[in-house]
């Protein structure tokens, strides 16, 4: 397989949503949310936007929610400013190099923030004082959080919101053909899809053992045999959708047929 | 030191977003007709940098200043974000080529910002960068390699 990025319909609207929240004046609001399921590619996107585009990130902690103190520190820290240990002071500070390098702020697993409110001002001062693009990165029950009476002065300001959802066939057929050099038809592509469950790392797992399979064997085209073959090797994995219902049994069943 | 009149302009019209010329001759408190002139022509001047395009006659919107990393920030950055990271990782989130990732690596490793983590006979290095919270922002020039290239375009 090569090293390469493939830009995906996530990857793409994502990059969308960042690019429109630099763009946008900084009178407006200029928050945005980016959410989704393990798998679908959130943290590739986050390290690939960060290579690729001047903007500060950050990682929330579960420690946070015991200080506020450690939370500014650690966001001074991303600006690469010397925190005091003070807190009005370390604000002052954090505002002030966050308008210096006028450059968007990511912050990754922020659902560990939502849950406390005083987290949230807290981001939400930022964006306000610095003008600031801040981008909220997190699992898929952010959006329910955010939803909450007490967070409407938050989620008022999220102007671009883009949800990661799981790969399509084009995207299994884009990626078999841009790594792999493989034709995938659209059957085989769709077999896949359902087998990985739309989930990135899965399709690497089965795209590796397929590349191998077609190299062995000759041919240019990850045919049906080759991908259930190759399906074969993959690791039992449930997913528990939104229902709450275990989707262990679906993949089975497919893999059998 | 004082800002010039595009830097007076770039502000302006990043606040303003969407604007015509009288909006940002009042946000400028532009008085006089020479002044005015002057804004004129810092605007085509931002216009033809594609930093201000124009919406339909006489309004604009302002793009932002589009400066495009180069390679050798984006492997930077990749590094930084990455922490451990093979060089396979840095190819794929910068896009540069296979020798240039492998350089820009061995630099970093003797300038001892990086260093190897895997043992003997594992296929991919492993690499580390080594203080990750003071890491510069800005990334590690390799000085030697720019003397190089200079002698030999002079």
């Amino acid at each position: 397989m090569k090293d390469e990025t493939v830009i995906t319909r996530n990857l793409a609207q994502g990059a969308r949503v960042v690019d429109s929240l630099i763009k946008k004046p900084s009178r407006l609001s200029r928050m945005g949310l980016i959410y989704g399921l393990w798998g679908y590619g959130k943290t590739f996107f986050i390290q690939w936007i960060y290579s690729n585009v001047v903007c500060f990130y950050c990682c929330a902690k579960t420690v946070w929610a015991r200080s506020t103190v450690m939370m500014v520190e650690d966001f001074l820290s991303a600006f690469r400013v010397e925190p005091s240990g003070r807190l009005r002071q370390d604000f002052r500070e954090l505002i002030r190099a966050a308008k210096k390098n006028h450059a968007p702020l990511i912050l990754d697993e922020a659902d560990r923030i939502v849950r406390k409110t005083e987290l949230v001002e807290l981001v939400r001062d930022i964006h306000d004082f610095a003008q600031i693009p801040v981008i909220l990165v997190g699992q898929e029950n952010i959006i329910n959080l955010l939803h909450r009476r007490n967070m409407g002065s938050v989620f008022s300001r999220i102007t671009e919101i883009y949800e990661f959802q799981p790969l399509d066939i084009t995207d299994v057929q884009q990626v078999a053909k841009q790594l792999c050099e493989l034709e995938c038809h659209i059957e085989t592509a769709s077999f896949i899809r359902t087998v990985c469950l739309g989930d990135f790392r899965l399709l690497n797992t089965l795209l590796e053992k397929a590349e191998n399979l077609c190299h062995l064997n000759n041919k240019a085209e990850i045919t049906m045999a080759i991908a259930k073959e190759a399906a074969s090797t993959l690791p039992e994995r449930g997913r528990i959708d939104l229902t709450g219902k275990d989707q262990t049994e679906t993949s089975g069943k497919l893999k059998v047929a | 030191m004082g800002k010039t009149l595009t830097q007076k302009i770039r502000q302006a019209a990043f606040d303003l977003g969407d604007f015509n010329s009288l909006d940002l001759a009042k946000a400028l408190n532009i008085n006089t007709e020479k002044e005015l002139r002057k804004m004129r022509v810092a605007v085509r001047e931002l216009k033809y940098r594609k930093e201000i395009i124009s919406l339909r006659r006489g309004f604009y919107r302002y793009q932002g200043k589009q400066k495009p990393l180069n390679k050798t920030a984006k492997m930077w950055r990749a590094i930084r974000i990455k922490e451990r990271f093979t060089r396979q990782d840095i190819k794929k989130l910068s896009g540069a080529s296979k020798n240039y990732v492998v350089a820009y690596l061995n630099f970093l490793v003797k300038a001892g910002f990086i260093c190897h983590i895997s043992g003997r006979g594992f296929k991919g290095k492993l690499y580390c960068l080594i203080e990750p919270e003071s890491a510069p922002l800005n990334h590690p020039v390799n000085r030697t390699k720019t003397k190089k290239e200079e002698n030999v375009k002079s």
